[in-house]
């Protein structure tokens, strides 16, 4: 398990200098001054009458948001939270991942890190594992504020454990599309914009696909493609109010944020699955294929690179 | 045996040959120094045969294993020091050692010893505690050294070991490859210099636009056996001016250098024609109190080779 010891030297590296403590306080007084300053907002927007500890649903008649914002406001804190710590997690797992492979590239120590014998794929499992480990130390600065968010209520056990493991598979991914990245990119900058390209296309790119499709009476055929967008996905999790929610988008956009609207899986009738399954399940196999992408692409003599089409998509390595 | 083989190596680098169709033979616990000019390959062979590069033909074979097959078992083979690297920040000198190893596969219980022989055999021992970031160059090639020893190789590959050190950093760093030479390991150093090999190689291959051109002793390639062209350092009791006009009047001598104390010329020819010179000057009344290789004479020879001035034989 010699890949371990890319994570500990990885951890000893970050965890010495003070930049990473500077960053890790400002990101728990980020989190908690969001929590606080949402349920500010939410409190000075919403009339009074609605019960500010648990939550109930919003009375009959038309649904506004405001409404139900008011009625369910621990959920919308709290995924709020979940929506705002997603985004940093798009944010920090590239950058962090990013500079893994390229960064030592950038300081000659990358040929020193192969010709210990070490197999690519070790090299690689031990960077995203280090990079997965330190962007989750972060994402752990968002703890108080879920914990205050949580005590308004209206959150159950399920949906607490399904946004915990969508936030870890968001950060494996975004990992091992920076580690990817890494792997192909001379430097670290322009590792860092690849890495963010591809994680803009996952939230935008997958946005707006869904849109042009469901626009072109496409709806039930593009769906799928949404699985692909964590914060989309994200939004889908507590699906009673999701399905309220959504109620206020034109009809063919409804199943955008419809928790309720489960898919048939890429037209296959009877394979119908909640999105959140799908997107795990779609997480896993894509870090699985930049993993074994990176490990091809970090090795001049991987014995793919014989082939002609793996030198051409990767170089040749020399 | 040959513990190293290359055969009819090729290597494609920018578009194009950085090798071409090298072969090469090198004996177990053997020690080759690879010359030639910047540009002739000299790095990328030390990095195909640590398998970092990825031959475009031919073959590269190591204790046996094929680079193309298992180049894991090949690195696993190799100790390989660049002649650019850096260190991690923030790591000592101890924990910088200690994660190679652990990278190299060195057992738990057999590391912190195998660290610590291999920091005191590079006299890094009680330094151990500082940031490897903090060393200077000389020590930065001597932990470089003690990392490409850490698992043991049967081979070790050196680019340009003692490029850009100042003397005392050349001296140490000699003594411990003369001490790595000792304990049997095979060893590979490349070089523009042939003075560096002086000490630690036994043979000498010369490379050019990526082809190995010659392949001798270094015994022979130091005594300049055949047409040369060497630098050459004389002392003599008396007028020194006359001495350097009479000199640059022999055939094959040029570049002649009045250093103060002594006269240094570069010599072209072969050892009997500067048996010729010196009785000449003799003849002419020469009080002659020293005569022989200038302090950077190999390095004439060395460039000879590289330029391909004259041909050296064993």
């Amino acid at each position: 398990m010699t890949w371990t010891s890319i994570v500990s030297k990885e951890l000893t590296s970050r965890l010495q200098g003070r930049l990473t403590y500077v960053i890790l306080t400002l990101m728990v007084v980020a989190f908690t001054g969001l929590v606080l300053g949402s349920f500010w907002a939410i409190v000075a927007s919403v009339p009074t009458i609605v019960p500010v500890i648990g939550s109930s649903a919003a009375g009959g008649g038309s649904i506004s948001l405001s409404g139900l914002v008011g009625a369910y406001r621990g959920v919308f804190l709290f995924f709020a939270m979940a929506f705002c710590l997603m985004a940093a997690i798009g944010v920090v797992a590239p950058a962090v991942a990013a500079v893994s492979i390229s960064g030592e590239r950038e300081e000659g120590t990358f040929d020193l890190l192969l010709s210990t014998g070490l197999a690519p794929r070790s090299i690689v499992w031990g960077k995203l594992s280090a990079s997965v480990v330190f962007v989750l130390l972060v994402a752990l600065t968002a703890v108080p504020g879920f914990a205050m968010a949580w005590m308004f209520g209206g959150v159950g056990v399920i949906e607490l454990v399904l946004t915990a493991v969508l936030l870890v598979a968001a950060v494996c991914l975004f990992s091992a599309i920076g580690v990817f990245c890494s792997s192909l990119g001379r430097t670290s900058a322009v590792a860092a914009l690849y890495a963010y390209g591809l994680i803009f296309l996952l939230g935008m790119g997958t946005l707006a696909v869904y849109v042009v499709g469901a626009a072109n009476q496409m709806e039930g055929t593009f769906r799928p493609v949404l699985a692909l967008n964590p914060w989309v996905t994200l939004f889908a999790v507590p699906e009673q109010i999701s399905s309220q929610v959504a109620q206020i988008l034109p009809f063919q956009f409804r199943p955008l944020i419809d928790g309720t609207a489960q898919q048939d899986l890429f037209g296959l009738r009877g394979l119908r699955y909640p999105r959140w399954a799908l997107t795990l399940v779609l997480y896993v196999l894509l870090t699985a294929f930049f993993l074994a992408a990176s490990s091809v692409a970090v090795d001049p003599c991987h014995r793919l690179r014989e082939q002609r089409w793996v030198r051409a998509l990767f170089g040749r390595g020399s | 045996m040959a513990l190293i083989e290359l055969e009819q190596l090729s290597v494609d680098q920018h578009g194009h040959k950085a090798l071409d169709g090298v072969t090469l033979s090198v004996a177990e616990g053997a020690s080759l120094g690879l010359v030639g000019p910047n540009g002739s390959g000299k790095s990328t062979l030390l990095r195909a045969l640590a398998g970092l590069v990825r031959p475009a033909a031919g073959r590269v074979l190591v204790d046996g294993y094929d680079i193309r097959h298992d180049v894991t078992a090949v690195r696993r083979r190799v100790g390989y020091v660049p002649e650019q690297f850096g260190v991690y920040p923030r790591l000592t000198i101890a924990q910088y050692l200690d994660f190679f190893a652990q990278a190299s596969g060195v057992s738990a219980w057999e590391r912190k010893n195998t660290v610590d022989t291999m920091l005191r055999v590079v006299d890094l021992y009680d330094s151990r505690q500082k940031e490897a970031a903090s060393l200077s160059r000389g020590s930065r090639r001597r932990l470089a050294l003690a990392r490409a020893l850490l698992h043991n190789p049967p081979v070790l590959l050196l680019d340009d070991p003692l490029g850009g050190l100042d003397g005392r950093g050349r001296l140490e760093l000699v003594e411990v490859l003369k001490e790595v030479r000792g304990m049997g390991i095979t060893l590979l150093v490349a070089t523009h210099l042939l003075a560096d090999l002086a000490q630690i190689c036994e043979s000498v291959a010369v490379l050019r636009d990526g082809r190995l051109i010659s392949l001798l002793p270094l015994t022979a390639a130091l005594a300049g056996d055949g047409p040369a062209r060497r630098r050459v350092q004389l002392e003599a009791v008396g007028e020194r001016e006359q001495l350097a006009a009479l000199l640059i009047q022999q055939p094959g001598v040029m570049d002649v250098n009045d250093q103060g104390l002594a006269i240094s010329f570069v010599y072209e020819g072969d050892r009997e024609g500067l048996a010729l010179v010196l009785g000449q000057l003799v003849t002419a009344g020469a009080r002659v109190s020293r005569f022989g290789p200038g302090p950077d004479g190999l390095d004439e020879i060395s460039a000879a080779l590289a330029e391909g001035v004259g041909r050296l034989s064993a």
